[in-house]
């Protein structure tokens, strides 16, 4: 608890948690929004294709979202941490907070796979712009990821939420 | 804008529609579980991943990112965008009716409410005077300029509109 007293002392997890600026708080819970829109929201637009339209997957056009995915996850990433740094003891004495992470791990990952299918593999059923056949197991684990990224997504927006309302702790200096 | 709020508070104007909201069936919902407003904020923020990804991913092909797709066939994923927007919409109103002044009478309420009429007008002109064309355009042509705008105002709208709502909290009136 000692740790959580001690960020909580930090310069910056007091000027997000008590600046009256709204480009403290509020514009830092704005950016995790934005952030999550674009991570989760264009890879579950990708998984979305994928189960939809599996017989027109395109495998360079939609490459060309990935890099606006991990603009997402970095601005998440950052605005996480201040976020984190803010209230840290709310968040890392809850489970649920334990259960997002990993949720996002794993969401993450598949995120990371499907970008190398994209670029190496060929992986799927589709018709490709170059012309590849890919094969039907290959399509078949693609549809299989596509299916856990939407619920990875679901469970980390959901888990996200619940924080706020889940916390037993919300400052370790106040002991409350 | 604080100024507007408090002589809107001051008119008593809304006061017959926050009292009638106060009594429908949705607001007793919202009030009387108490995980009722932690779950509707979930599915809130599930339609805006949905709504978000499908439609951003439009916008963008027709932006000129993502050439190679038909924006036709992009279009089909907007069903989910529209179930998005449905989810958005039915637990917005949930929120509205369980706590009508503190939307009422909130800037940053009134900001997100004008960005979304302008988002409808937006996806009205679209539809009305861009989509046909839309429709028949090969994986690698180019989007009219008309469109490109559209497409542009779009996604301002949207991240418009996410940030209003964040900011919701921020200006929730004292009353």
């Amino acid at each position: 608890m000692s740790f959580f007293v001690w960020l909580e002392g930090t310069a910056i997890s007091e000027w997000v948690r008590g600046s009256p600026s709204l480009w403290g708080f509020p514009f830092i819970l704005y950016l995790h929004t934005l952030g999550l829109a674009l991570i989760a929201g264009l890879s579950s637009a990708v998984a979305l294709w994928i189960l939809v339209l599996p017989g027109q997957l395109y495998r360079s056009p939609l490459l060309n979202l990935f890099p606006l995915m991990w603009i997402g996850l970095a601005i998440n990433a950052v605005s996480g941490i201040g976020l984190l740094m803010a209230y840290p003891a709310k968040a890392m004495t809850n489970p649920v907070f334990y259960i997002k992470l990993i949720a996002i791990a794993f969401a993450v990952g598949i995120v990371q796979w499907l970008q190398r299918q994209f670029t190496i593999e060929l992986a799927s059923g589709g018709t490709y712009d170059d012309g590849t056949v890919p094969t039907y197991a290959a399509m078949q684990r693609l549809k299989r990821a596509a299916w856990s990224l939407l619920i990875l997504w679901a469970i980390a927006t959901v888990t996200g939420r619940l924080l706020a309302y889940t916390h037993s702790i919300l400052l370790a200096t106040m002991g409350i | 804008m604080g100024s507007f709020i408090e002589w809107l508070y001051g008119t008593d104007l809304l006061r017959p529609s926050i009292e009638w909201l106060y009594g429908t069936w949705a607001s007793d919902f919202a009030n009387g579980y108490r995980w009722t407003w932690p779950i509707a904020e979930s599915i809130h923020f599930i339609g805006l991943v949905l709504l978000a990804g499908t439609v951003g991913a439009f916008d963008l092909r027709l932006l000129g990112l993502g050439k190679g797709i038909r924006p036709a066939d992009l279009h089909r994923l907007l069903r989910f965008g529209i179930f998005g927007f449905g989810l958005l919409f039915i637990t917005g109103l949930l929120f509205i009716s369980g706590a009508p002044e503190q939307y009422f009478y909130n800037a940053a309420f009134h900001l997100k409410f004008i960005a979304l009429l302008a988002t409808g007008i937006n996806v009205t002109l679209f539809y009305w005077m861009e989509f046909p064309t839309i429709q028949t355009l090969g994986p690698t042509d180019d989007a009219p300029r008309a469109a490109k705008t559209m497409a542009a105002v779009s996604l301002t709208l949207l991240v418009a509109v996410m940030l209003f709502g964040r900011m919701l909290t921020f200006f929730r009136p004292a009353f």
